[in-house]
């Protein structure tokens, strides 16, 4: 590891007077919490690629902050205050939020607020190198921000939100029911509901069974909305990979869902096939009149994503 | 990009984030699957991820509580189209030309790898030329290659026949061209085993000139050999320093015994094919053919008829270099090198089954439809078993003895001739225009073939 600090200060255009000695502490965190922690076996070579995939230079320069020097200060505030601002703008409803916001974030970064034993509390201790400091940065601002919005909405917790969430509970069960409603016979309508309850059963073990990047892709795609070129971006693949994957996926949901119906309710192939297809057809009815009516929010991106 | 879903998992799926957003009244939550594996992440592991700059295990770890923590998830996905990690990821595409891809994609993605247009734009070239070639190769092969060998076969032993010929000077004495004077017998391993572990046991020292004690053995041997000629009977009599004779007897069985067997010659060559060798293989497959055609005629193996039959087609005696054949020991054994080194694999001294020589020269004089030496005509003339075959220089020509007759050594077989009777008014003529014809007449006496200023006359 130390060889490993060695070459980071020898990668950095600038070391700011640091040795290895001030790093080491650094760096055997990061490898900890990155790599060790995770894969306890890591082999030299490893380590060794890990260590040499940090930023040198901004990791020294968080470093010579740390200790104090004002020329480092100086460089990071006239490096990264625009991008500090820029993300404060975004997470803020207007310009003076903004600037508040991010006045705060420097403040956090240069410690101005004391920890228990009275050393600075000073957020430029959790960067490790891994990722760019700007990234960083704005991962800063975007935490500050959602903390702030927490500890307002607790204080004003209005009778709008309660109303709207009752609403919302109401129209979910009014969706679940629909199905029902929609079934002229009672015994038809029981049997549905059955149905439709054993296919949801079935669908939630087939999604906890799949891997945890598929899971997420699944999330990305059709939770939050994302398009493929998005969700990819986030997975770290191209929009190609991602639509190849959740191509994949489909087949492994289908094979989890049968699976499931056939082993807990005891189902044929066909009879689960066919409940899927029959399901399926009438989701769409249902997004179909509910799309016509155009009472609900969502309407329009379902027609969007369905009819694309 | 919009792939090929499976529509009704897709709408199902989409059906399940309606009611989870619909339930909690925020786009972004949807019916989680489990609570969040571990506390959220901080600003640090949340840009790293978004910047994919984790070890592939610690990014697994993340991904698990990403799947199921909405807020996360939220914050790396800003950070991540914050970013602009798309546009890296497709910058990165259009500069390797390649769709970047994890292990995730399996077997489908390398597949789609392999059968891209991008691909087969190079391959499809190159596999169409490698068919176009097996076909061409298959065709040639196929096509007809018996014809073909033989010929490239009889040019190549030509060529070494005449190889040696030139080579060789010619004031050697000549052998007695009669059927005792057989050269060539071909032991096979099929054969009597009598004759073949003998030929084998030559064959690794072809070279090896045969001392005199072995050639009488092996003469011996000969002579006691059952001509039952197998497949693999590769007679090559006519090997560069052999005179190719015909031999008299018989070709199988009793009928051999009850001619009268041939008298090896003081040096006899036998070549021997051994298994290893496939081109005698292939010629000895032919021969063997021939032989069993042979056999079924029995006329044929008259050796008195065949070579009456023989004789009819004779146009001339032999004059032919390329069969000149040494009794001098020392240039026996300078032949027998010449031909050691051309064929590979000799085994010597062992007598030629007759047969097998006659059918091997029906089968070159019918493939190349020459007029060759006539040695059983030679040998009538000569009568002489054991006499030594004879050159004389008179006149600054070299002269063969070849029976009762004198051959002048440049004369070729089939050259036309002027025969000349002695005392008669044209040889009289014809001395007087050229003395020197006189005076090679007179020293040889007999009947002599000479070739004089390009055209060959007889004397008798």
């Amino acid at each position: 590891m130390r060889e490993g600090t060695t070459r980071l200060l020898g990668r950095a255009a600038e070391a700011r007077a640091l040795d290895a000695a001030a790093l080491l502490p650094r760096v055997g965190g990061v490898l900890e919490k990155y790599l060790l922690r995770h894969r306890p076996e890591a082999s030299a070579r490893e380590i060794a690629a890990f260590l040499d995939a940090l930023r040198a230079d901004e990791l020294c320069l968080v470093v010579a902050c740390e200790r104090g020097d004002n020329a480092a200060w100086s460089d990071l505030m006239e490096q990264f205050r625009a991008t500090v601002l820029s993300a404060a703008r975004g997470a803020s409803p207007n310009e003076g939020a903004a600037e508040e916001l991010a006045q705060s974030v420097w403040a956090d970064l240069y410690g101005l607020r004391a920890r228990g034993d009275g050393q600075a509390a000073g957020k430029l201790a959790y960067y490790s190198g891994c990722g760019s400091l700007g990234g960083w940065l704005r991962a800063v601002v975007g935490q500050l921000a959602v903390d702030r919005h927490r500890k307002s909405a607790r204080l004003v917790q209005t009778e709008e939100a309660t109303d709207f969430d009752r609403l919302a509970q109401e129209q979910h069960e009014e969706t679940d029911n629909f199905t029902v409603a929609a079934a002229p016979d009672p015994e038809r309508a029981l049997a549905g509901r059955e149905t439709a309850a054993a296919l949801e059963r079935a669908l939630a073990a087939a999604l906890a069974a799949l891997d945890a990047e598929d899971r997420l892709l699944i999330k990305l795609y059709y939770f939050d909305d994302l398009r493929l070129r998005e969700a990819g971006a986030v997975l770290g693949v191209h929009e190609a990979t991602a639509s190849r994957r959740l191509t994949r996926l489909h087949g492994e949901v289908r094979k989890r869902v049968e699976t499931f119906l056939i082993a807990e309710h005891g189902w044929t192939k066909q009879e689960a096939a066919r409940t899927l297809s029959d399901a399926a057809t009438h989701l769409d009815t249902d997004l179909r009149r509910m799309l016509a009516g155009a009472e609900n929010p969502l309407a329009s991106e379902q027609r969007e994503e369905l009819y694309e | 990009m919009k792939a090929e879903f499976d529509k009704e998992i897709d709408s199902m799926l989409r059906e399940r984030a309606r009611r989870g957003r619909a339930a909690s009244g925020e786009p972004g939550a949807g019916v989680g699957v489990g609570a969040p594996s571990a506390a959220h992440l901080d600003a640090d592991e949340q840009s790293a991820y978004a910047e994919n700059a984790l070890p592939a295990a610690a990014r697994a770890y993340y991904a698990a509580h990403l799947a199921d923590c909405d807020d996360c998830r939220r914050g790396v996905t800003q950070l991540a189209l914050a970013a602009g990690i798309a546009a890296q990821l497709e910058s990165r595409e259009a500069a390797t030309g390649q769709t970047v891809s994890t292990p995730h994609d399996g077997w489908r993605a390398r597949l789609g790898a392999l059968l891209a247009p991008r691909a087969w734009r190079y391959a499809a070239p190159a596999l169409a030329l490698l068919l176009v070639g097996a076909v061409s190769l298959i065709v040639f092969m196929r096509r007809s290659p018996g014809e073909s060998s033989i010929a490239q076969r009889d040019a190549s032993e030509m060529s070494e026949r005449q190889r040696p010929a030139a080579a060789q000077p010619a004031e050697t004495h000549h052998a007695p061209q009669n059927d005792n004077n057989a050269t060539t017998a071909i032991a096979s391993p099929d054969q009597s085993g009598a004759v073949a572990p003998d030929a084998n046991s030559t064959a690794p020292n072809p070279a090896a000139p045969p001392s005199k004690e072995e050639v009488a053995a092996n003469s011996e041997r000969a002579e006691r050999v059952t001509p039952q000629l197998g497949g693999s009977v590769a007679s090559d009599s006519v090997a560069p320093s052999a005179p190719a004779p015909v031999t008299s007897g018989g070709a199988t069985g009793g009928a051999v015994s009850a001619l009268p067997m041939p008298t090896p010659a003081p040096v006899a060559e036998m070549r021997v094919v051994t298994p290893e060798s496939s081109e005698a293989k292939t010629r000895s497959g032919e021969r063997a053919a021939e032989l069993a055609r042979l056999e079924n005629r029995p006329g044929e193996l008259d050796n008195r008829a065949y070579e009456n039959r023989r004789r009819e087609r004779i146009s001339g005696p032999q004059r032919n270099n390329e069969q000149v054949r040494n009794t001098h020991p020392a240039d026996a054994d300078d032949a027998r090198d010449r031909a050691d080194k051309q064929d590979g694999t000799f085994a010597r001294n062992a007598p030629p089954p007759p047969a097998a020589t006659a059918a091997k020269r029906t089968r070159r004089e019918m493939d190349r439809g020459q007029d060759e030496t006539r040695p059983a005509q030679d040998a009538e003339r000569g009568e002489g078993a054991g006499a030594a075959a004879e050159t004389r220089n008179v006149g600054g020509r070299k002269f063969r003895r070849q029976g009762a007759a004198w051959v002048d050594t440049a004369y070729r077989a089939g050259q036309s001739q002027t025969i000349v009777r002695r005392n008669s008014e044209q040889f009289r003529a014809l001395v007087a225009d050229e003395p020197e014809l006189r005076r090679i007449a007179a020293a040889l006496g007999g009947d002599v073939t000479v070739v004089w200023k390009g055209r060959a006359y007889r004397f008798r």
